[in-house]
């Protein structure tokens, strides 16, 4: 069947080649595409905007079934640091190499998403930045939006 | 700690207070607790109060149960998601990206919950199938309703099938909740499998749940801001009339 609400496509980044995962994942998402890579699969999930307790569902089964070649996880976004920090077996056999740290100003209310790498994840809790100058309204600091405990429970 | 020494006129269920984790709530519930409340003020909790006076037969309102909500009627699965957005957009609520996210999230598992399995047919199996697009039979439509304050986002969704029980509750925390030796298990023959319970528990700062066997089941949430949110300040009920 035909879902346009989820795509896959490949992208070379710092000369590594990724699958790019965009869209929804839910009842209708066919993650046939990731079987057919070869070597280790680099999953950029930048572009996930949404998953359901179906999606969830089809994911954890799909990397029961795939342990055959390693697995990392580039540029997770909120939506999905969520699911890993609360279902433990989200990650499969994956590696979470990078993370989005959802931030917003403490003043005018604007957000931001911090790259959060391997360097600052390989620490417990994560090093990240405390607050920060918003360069939008240049007044209000950038604070993590939300507890930092809660939101990277996923390094248990 | 678990409280016990209620005077009441009904048999006091168990309860757990005190302050905890999600996940010792989650465990409390899969141990039969129906009234799981952490707050760092204990008993002088004012939503543990409200639980304990229903115990004596007083139905009080949650203090973060809102009034003067906005009710959407839905038959139709397929205007779900039209539904969620329309949501989502009309509240200040939804206007910060995470708070967004863990609206769309609730709404569309208590919706699809909703749809797909609060009405039964004679052999107690779910009337309408799910992955179907389905239009909900005449006095079946579910009811959503919504209010917000600058601290949060009251959402309440009930349906006029009632067919869930605190064994069914308890039978997806029991699947979905992960223990340190265990593999985190799913159902294959469910749909789900329970997990979106599971998930609208975890995002949620209080989950109360009113079941009138047969005829209504009552999901109400309360989202707080994330700049609000307390992780060992929540609480759980499931109520059985």
């Amino acid at each position: 069947m035909h879902n346009d609400k989820f795509k896959v496509e490949k992208v070379v980044v710092d000369g590594k080649e990724q699958l790019r995962l965009t869209g929804i994942i839910d009842e209708d998402t066919d993650f046939a595409t990731l079987e057919k890579s070869s070597g280790p699969l680099y999953l950029n999930l930048s572009g996930i905007t949404g998953i359901n307790s179906l999606g969830i569902r089809g994911w954890v089964n799909f990397w029961k079934t795939h342990t055959d070649k390693p697995v990392f996880y580039v540029e997770c976004p909120p939506v999905i640091v969520r699911q890993m920090s609360m279902i433990p077996s989200f990650c499969g056999h994956g590696s979470v190499v990078s993370v989005y740290a959802p931030y917003i100003c403490s003043n005018c209310e604007a957000e931001q998403l911090v790259l959060v790498g391997s360097d600052a994840l390989a620490s417990n809790p994560p090093k990240i930045a405390e607050s920060f100058l918003c360069t939008k309204c240049n007044a209000g600091e950038m604070e993590l939006d939300g507890s930092p405990r809660q939101y990277f429970a996923f390094k248990k | 700690m678990n409280s016990s020494n209620t005077k009441s006129r009904r048999p006091v269920p168990e309860v757990k207070t005190g302050l905890f984790s999600k996940q010792e709530g989650a465990e409390a519930i899969i141990n039969n607790v129906r009234h799981v409340h952490s707050s760092i003020l204990g008993l002088n909790d004012p939503c543990w109060k409200a639980t304990e006076a229903s115990f004596n037969g007083t139905i009080l309102p949650y203090p973060w149960e809102l009034s003067s909500p906005k009710v959407l009627l839905i038959s139709q699965s397929q205007k779900r998601s039209e539904c969620i957005e329309g949501l989502v957009a009309s509240t200040q609520f939804g206007q910060k990206s995470q708070n967004r996210e863990r609206l769309k999230l609730v709404t569309e598992e208590l919706l699809s919950n909703s749809f797909y399995h609060a009405y039964k047919n004679q052999s107690k199996q779910d009337k309408y199938e799910r992955l179907s697009n389905v239009t909900l039979a005449p006095g079946e439509e579910v009811k959503l309703s919504y209010a917000e304050n600058r601290n949060g986002l009251h959402l309440v969704v009930e349906d006029q099938g009632g067919s869930l029980t605190f064994e069914d509750f308890r039978g997806c925390f029991s699947r979905c909740f992960f223990r340190t030796n265990k593999e985190f298990a799913f159902d294959e023959k469910h749909s789900g499998a329970g997990l979106g319970l599971y998930l609208i528990y975890g995002v949620t700062t209080h989950l109360s749940i009113q079941v009138e066997p047969g005829k209504k089941t009552r999901f109400s949430v309360w989202l707080a801001q994330t700049n609000q949110f307390d992780p060992d300040s929540f609480s759980f009920n499931f109520f059985e009339e």
